[in-house]
């Protein structure tokens, strides 16, 4: 049930990133996707008092499919994605280990901000490596920012 | 194997694998393999909501142009109720010049700018006075017929006592057989045509014109059509109805005669 509803949701994000051009342009739903279901898969594995590792590997392996999936829909070569997403879903429970990072709406949001910026980065630069496509520094990063930014609500929102 | 060295080698692994991937589509065209598994379902449901999007930007577009073309039909009505308003205004104006042509005796053209709510006298009121050379008196008529005449002249506008007022009086014939009448008012939509003897023959639809003799309106002006004709239980007079041809409530345009110089 819960791998149900895991999937519809990874649906509705890929329905609305590609046929919602305000969405295409300004927001980054899968990376919010990754990291919600990190998020909630530590909180489980924590709540459970399963060891460490097992949220980080469901994580990225989520991130993983995710990733995979943005790219063959991409059209452009796989890896991007899938490296970006798998790293995010790495990341994911490590950033909120509580005994350092507890989760709060603001550290949720400086997160969202940092990975969004992480995912373009690692997409982006993955792409001018190994296509040879050129984007001009302003845009690439006018695109970035302004995607991290609109990443902030979800950070705040999205609870564990 | 401790946790930090586990999730390092998770990272290594991941990392080389993305890197040892895409490594290999460089300068090689991209795996397709996955087009099979992703790329047709997504492409098939792309499509589908495509299209929904597609009819859903086509119906707000064909109702904002349904909008827009019901505000252009409004105001083409409007405007083509104003242009058969020019075009009926033209007419009338037409037939009044070819009048004001015909007629050595005109004055003044006016319109009617107002009319008088007393019951007791069927007035209307001009746009022109004494300004424009109107007297007391004078004939005030259309293409049509007879109107009036005038009752009140102020410097810029006039009042017309109308053909169907009680206290109205005009000299007329009846076209066909020439006898001589005087018509009065009744204070309703129909005149009487009075001092017609019951031994002349007058039918319905007979025209009645002026005669003239009243030294007020000119010989010949159409006023009304015989209506209707009683013989019966009268003592020296017919009583004749006459139903006038320009209706008092229809007058918009007029033109206004000076009186009839006395015959000599």
């Amino acid at each position: 049930m819960n791998s149900l509803k895991w999937i519809l949701l990874a649906v509705l994000v890929f329905l609305l990133q590609t046929q919602c051009t305000f969405i295409k342009d300004y927001l980054n739903l899968t990376v919010v996707l990754v990291y919600y279901f990190g998020l909630k898969n530590h909180q489980q594995n924590y709540d459970k008092d399963y060891s460490g590792n097992k949220a980080g590997l469901e994580s990225m392996a989520f991130g993983v499919i995710i990733g995979l999936t943005e790219d063959v829909i991409s059209g452009s070569i796989i890896g991007p994605g899938l490296l970006s997403k798998g790293l995010l879903g790495l990341m994911t429970p490590l950033v909120f280990t509580d005994m350092v990072f507890k989760w709060t709406p603001l550290w949720g949001a400086i997160i969202a901000v940092i990975f969004t910026l992480l995912d373009g980065t690692v997409v982006i630069g993955s792409r001018m490596l190994f296509t040879g496509i050129h984007i001009t520094g302003a845009v690439l990063f006018r695109i970035i920012c302004l995607q991290s930014v609109m990443s902030t609500p979800f950070g705040l929102l999205l609870r564990p | 194997m401790s946790k930090a060295r586990k999730r390092l080698i998770i990272l290594i692994v991941l990392v080389s694998t993305a890197l040892a991937l895409m490594s290999y589509q460089h300068n090689r065209k991209p795996f397709t393999f996955f087009d099979l598994v992703v790329s047709y379902p997504y492409y098939a449901l792309n499509e589908f909501t495509s299209n929904i999007d597609l009819t859903v930007r086509r119906l707000r577009k064909t109702f904002a142009e349904n909008i827009t073309l019901r505000e252009e039909v409004s105001r083409l009505r409007l405007e083509k109720q104003q242009y058969r308003e020019i075009f009926l205004e033209n007419e009338r104006l037409k037939a009044l010049l070819s009048l004001r042509e015909l007629e050595p005796r005109y004055v003044s053209a006016a319109r009617v700018i107002a009319r008088g709510s007393d019951k007791l006298l069927n007035i209307a009121t001009l746009d022109k006075g004494r300004n424009s050379g109107l007297e007391k008196g004078m004939a005030v008529l259309t293409p049509k017929g007879l109107v009036g005449k005038v009752y009140s002249v102020q410097d810029s506008y006039s009042d017309v006592l109308l053909l169907k007022d009680s206290n109205f009086s005009v000299a007329v014939r009846l076209q066909d057989s020439r006898r001589e009448g005087v018509i009065s008012g009744t204070g309703n939509d129909n005149c009487l045509l009075k001092y017609i003897p019951p031994e002349e023959k007058v039918e319905k639809g007979e025209v009645v014109i002026t005669s003239g003799f009243d030294g007020i309106f000119p010989e010949g002006l159409p006023v009304g059509v015989v209506s209707n004709v009683k013989k019966e239980g009268i003592e020296f007079f017919q009583y004749i109805e006459v139903q006038p041809f320009q209706s008092s409530e229809k007058v918009e345009e007029v033109i206004v005669l000076k009186q009839e110089s006395p015959r000599s």
